[in-house]
């Protein structure tokens, strides 16, 4: 049993056959996948499964790898391109990489978002060959509390989404923490705001009140301000590749998304959503621009899309060391397995070695793959660009429509789009903040149920958030966030005033 | 001249054209040639989930033995009674098949009072396999036997927590039974499903996880957990030597099973062809693997049997929902 | 930089704020117990959630009144500024309304009618809402936006895209 020799077997595994074809096709239907809205990683990955049928098991879960990996990727083409998330993971993106299409550098934040991407999985995948077996025993340290713990360290991201007006924002905030109640309540099975339709009772897709808020709202925005349409500047269709020195300028952000994404990966629950909100908000704390988030930083697209990359390695880690899969994503990877006929569980490493070690090759192929497909299809999407403006708020709001509708070949889904998008029409017009309502609908589940869940293995008793090591440590960083700039605030105020006296 | 030419060029395309579709359309009034195009399973879960896994296993055991495939499409959502509801405005004519479980086809309907999407709208046609459902706890357990556990409960309140999924799924329905026949008290912890449950057992923050074993196979097979109690009416194969609860007194007896509903009024013979081909997919050597594999045993039953059957499941279900206030009002 | 705020603008926002809030407590109230398994239940939050959007607007009530007259203090109260999001600018509500119609019929009418005889009508609709487009567009790009994300749909992604009428023919 030499490690570096099964690491070698694996790649020629990985490579031989139908494999690196196999591999590109995955990855640019992930790609592909991902830029649509509706279509979020695990659904791009479920739609491919069947066709994985026919391949032999070590291909079929390297290609579906290479899916996950191009959706990753994927959903921020259209956040950039046009405000619009394709996945869930891609929403945190969006706030400046829209920002930068606005001032000509889309495919600068593109090429950002793929490298920092690439980056970001790559590394995380090393780490995963290296310590999936320690790490896996590392998962069971984080449970419910440490869960709750991380969300609402999540959650003070708040404060930096709503600079404009604090209560609209956290108004806005509760809102969309609001929306996450909507269904069957999984902790005591009772309905909430259902309304009678049976169609509400597994909540609202969040995919799709994301693409409202966002991307509908904006395109009702153009269409009923022409004001608003401004030009499209020059230079977003062209390079795309960063320099050296710009990939220099995000390194911090880079290294921020990895440690993010690598930790939140491995919390069982809190996926790739929850990681790039969570790295958005720590790039900007340890940037020396933090001043240029939300204005266009090509950090704020580096961080969260390196996080959410990030994530693929330690999602990884539970299901490889204890056969559960750590998100939807690493479910239908299991369930391929288990078409092909292997039980996955915690002997899956020692019984099937060189199917494991086949992934392991395969993740790292999938993850290079990334940059040359992705830059093709990135090449693909700028022209995009070039249409006349309504033929591009046409197509976007057709394509809206259809993907949202193919997720679940659920009419309500387009509907709530259009809801939503009217609703973050409303929300832009008087000053509340759609980016703060979609932070709290990402984060509202984990915050509730996972507290809920807390003091239910608690008996009740709330102690068990500082008892637990962890969870005290993530509360206190917390606590902090909130404390430091209000403390900062206060100081600068005195400041002022002593100043002022002085003057007078 | 020219101009003539073209026309009737065109009215010969036209007239191939439409022979063509008459002809391809199915003859829907012979049965003898039941099935001639693809029969669509219609799943209400999403893909790669249990219930999907089981029609795609079920398809491909099915193939060479019904001349057509059988597709599975997925229809997720409400949970799983979207697909109810599509399958119910389609057709009657055994091209659409529906996949039913216990919370899909009972449950969900009657804690939503939908009557409409329960299985008595539907043609029931089989039940096909079940998983069982175990009571699991870690080996250092203070306790080695259900009884030792009961007095251990009633000696030590508040000690007995229960890991397993969501409020109204068959596992709440065990623990919840089982706590109030052996008159203890049972902190039961949901979750979104078996594998976050699997986590927060694992992680010692509970004592005692509920559910099937084909997610925690391996983790029995390496002594990190350990069933020690099975909810099913007799023993099961797999682990013999596990007690069931009935047998210790408890009358707390739900399996998981997974089967078929017709559109109501599919013709009695094509559902016949359809009972056949599953009865003898269920001999396959791919279902058999599957179902080892999946740890679930054949529970087979006909229209006729599954139809008494899902009457008494019923009948059970409704009385517990009712027992927990599930119901809306 | 910050605009002056408008009470005349904000109040009712404020009291917006607080009948929402008031209407998901109110609703939240009615939420069935279930099965009583956790200490803080299935109200607590959404009951929360509905009290804090309601103080929200009533301290956006008091915070308008106090500072009436005076700029905004950043962080605050601030006032969307002019060049912002907020900043209705010349607005047409026909045809926000229209774009929003739109996207209605195109709903109701995409199973029953199917998605190849509603999307070129519902692209052409959005076009014409929006105005300014080129001619040409007005025919082409309905029919190359319907072809490209059918082809996309149906053959790449393998959806039941609906059928609808054309079920007959076909």
């Amino acid at each position: 049993m030499n490690f570096l020799e099964n690491l070698l077997a694996g790649f020629s595994a990985a490579v031989a056959g139908p494999g690196i074809p196999v591999m590109i096709a995955g990855v640019a239907w992930g790609t592909i996948g991902g830029a649509i809205p509706g279509i979020s990683g695990a659904v791009a990955m479920s739609l491919a499964l069947p066709y994985t049928l026919s391949l032999d098991a070590a291909t079929a879960l390297v290609m579906l790898a290479g899916v996950w990996a191009g959706a990753n990727y994927g959903g921020s083409i259209p956040a950039i391109l046009m405000r619009m998330p394709g996945t869930p993971g891609a929403a945190a993106a969006l706030f400046d990489g829209y920002e930068l299409k606005r001032q000509g550098l889309a495919a600068k934040a593109l090429g950002v978002s793929l490298v920092c991407g690439t980056i970001g999985g790559l590394i995380s995948v090393v780490v995963l060959i290296a310590l999936v077996v320690p790490l896996g025993n590392v998962v069971l340290a984080f449970g419910s509390p440490e869960v709750f713990a991380l969300a609402l360290f999540g959650l003070t991201l708040l404060a930096g989404l709503t600079e404009r007006s604090f209560l609209k924002g956290l108004a806005s905030g509760y809102f969309g923490l609001l929306l996450t109640t909507v269904g069957i309540d999984t902790l005591t099975g009772s309905l909430r705001f259902t309304f009678g339709r049976s169609e509400l009772l597994s909540g609202l897709d969040i995919v799709s009140v994301m693409v409202g808020l966002f991307a509908v709202s904006e395109m009702l925005v153009q269409i009923a301000h022409p004001s608003r349409r401004e030009a499209v500047p020059e230079g977003n269709a062209y390079t795309a590749f960063p320099t050296l020195a710009e990939l220099r300028s995000v390194w911090r952000a880079t290294v921020v998304g990895t440690v993010v994404g690598l930790i939140v990966g491995i919390m069982p629950g809190a996926g790739a959503t929850a990681s790039s909100f969570v790295a958005y908000n720590e790039a900007r704390r340890w940037s020396k621009r933090p001043d240029l988030f939300g204005k266009g930083s090509m950090e704020g697209v580096a961080a969260p899309e390196t996080a959410n990359n990030a994530v693929q390695g330690g999602d990884l880690v539970p299901t490889l060391a204890l056969g559960i899969p750590g998100s939807n994503s690493a479910a239908i990877m299991l369930a391929a397995l288990i078409l092909h006929g292997i039980v996955p569980g915690p002997f899956l490493l020692n019984k099937h070695t060189h199917l494991v070690f086949t992934l392991f090759a395969g993740l790292i192929l999938v993850n290079l793959l990334m940059i040359p497909v992705g830059l093709v299809i990135l090449r693909g999407c700028l022209l995009v660009l070039r249409l006349d403006r309504p033929v591009l708020i046409a197509a976007i709001l057709a394509m809206i429509v259809i993907g949202t509708y193919a997720a679940d070949l659920f009419l309500l889904n387009p509907l709530l789009a259009l809801f939503f998008g009217v609703v973050g029409y409303g929300m832009r017009r008087y000053g509340f903040s759609p980016a703060a309502a979609v932070l709290g609908l990402v984060l509202g589940f984990l915050v509730e149920s996972e507290l809920r869940r807390s003091l239910l293995i608690s008996y009740g008793s709330w102690t068990i958030f500082v008892v637990r090591p962890i969870s005290a440590v993530l509360l206190a960083l917390t606590l902090g966030a909130v404390l430091y700039p209000a403390v900062m605030y206060l100081r600068s105020r005195q400041h002022a005033q002593a100043a002022g006296a002085g003057l007078s | 001249m020219k101009i003539g030419w073209i026309r009737v060029i065109w009215v010969c395309a036209l007239g191939a054209l439409l022979g063509f579709f008459s002809l391809s359309r199915p003859a829907l009034s012979q049965p003898a040639d039941y099935p001639t195009r693809p029969i669509t399973f219609v799943v209400g879960f999403a893909p790669g989930g249990g219930a999907d896994v089981f029609a795609r296993a079920l398809a491909d055991a099915l193939k060479g033995i019904l001349p057509q495939p059988l597709v599975v499409e997925n229809r997720p959502g409400a949970g799983g009674t979207a697909a109810n509801a599509y399958v119910a405005s389609r057709p009657a004519d055994g091209y659409t098949i529906l996949f039913a479980h216990a919370g899909s086809s009972i449950i969900t309907p009657l804690i939503t009072n939908q009557p409409q999407l329960k299985w008595d709208a539907f043609d029931p046609l089989a039940r096909i396999h079940a998983e069982e459902e175990w009571l699991m706890v870690r080996p250092d357990a203070p306790w080695k036997t259900p009884e030792e556990m009961v007095t251990f409960a009633k000696a030590n309140p508040r000690r007995l927590r229960v890991a397993g999924s969501a409020i109204g799924g068959i596992d709440s329905f065990v623990a919840l039974s089982w706590g109030k026949a052996a008159g203890i008290e049972v902190q039961y912890i949901p979750h979104e499903g078996g594998g976050p449950a699997t986590l927060t057992f694992l992680g010692g923050n509970a004592e005692v996880l509920i559910g099937n074993v084909s997610e925690v196979f391996q983790h029995i097979e390496a002594r990190r957990i350990v069933p020690f109690a099975v909810a099913s009416e007799r023993r099961s194969s797999i682990f013999p030597h596990v007690p069931t609860l009935k047998e210790k007194g408890w009358d707390v007896v739900y399996v998981q099973w997974r089967s078929i509903l017709l559109p109501p009024g599919v013709p009695p013979s094509r559902a016949a062809v359809l009972t056949v081909a599953l009865q003898r997919a269920l001999g396959t050597d791919s279902w058999k693997r599957f179902n080892a594999n999946a740890k679930a045993i054949d529970l087979f039953l006909g229209p006729a049997d599954f139809r008494r059957f899902l009457t008494e499941e019923e009948a059970r279900l409704a009385r517990i929902i009712d027992e927990l206030g599930l119901r809306r009002r | 930089m910050n605009a002056p705020t408008r009470p005349l603008r904000e109040l009712p926002v404020a009291a917006f704020l607080v009948a929402f809030g008031s209407l998901v407590v109110a609703g939240a109230r009615h939420i069935p117990s279930g099965v009583p398994t956790d200490p803080l239940g299935p109200r607590a939050f959404p009951m929360a959630l509905g009290a804090g959007i309601a103080c929200c607007g009533a301290l956006l009530a008091a915070a308008t009144a106090l500072f009436r007259g005076q700029t905004a203090r950043p962080g605050i109260l601030a006032d969307a500024d002019p060049d912002d999001e907020a900043a209705p600018g010349p607005f047409s509500p026909g045809r926000l309304i229209a774009a929003v119609g739109a996207t209605l019929g195109y709903l109701a009418a995409f199973e029953p009618l199917g998605y190849l005889i509603t999307t070129p009508l519902y692209v052409v609709a959005i076009l014409l809402v929006h105005g300014g487009a080129a001619r040409r567009s007005l025919w082409l790009a309905p029919l190359l936006i319907t072809a490209a994300l059918y082809a996309v749909f149906r053959f790449g992604l393998l959806i039941p895209v609906p059928v609808g009428l054309l079920e007959r023919l076909l």
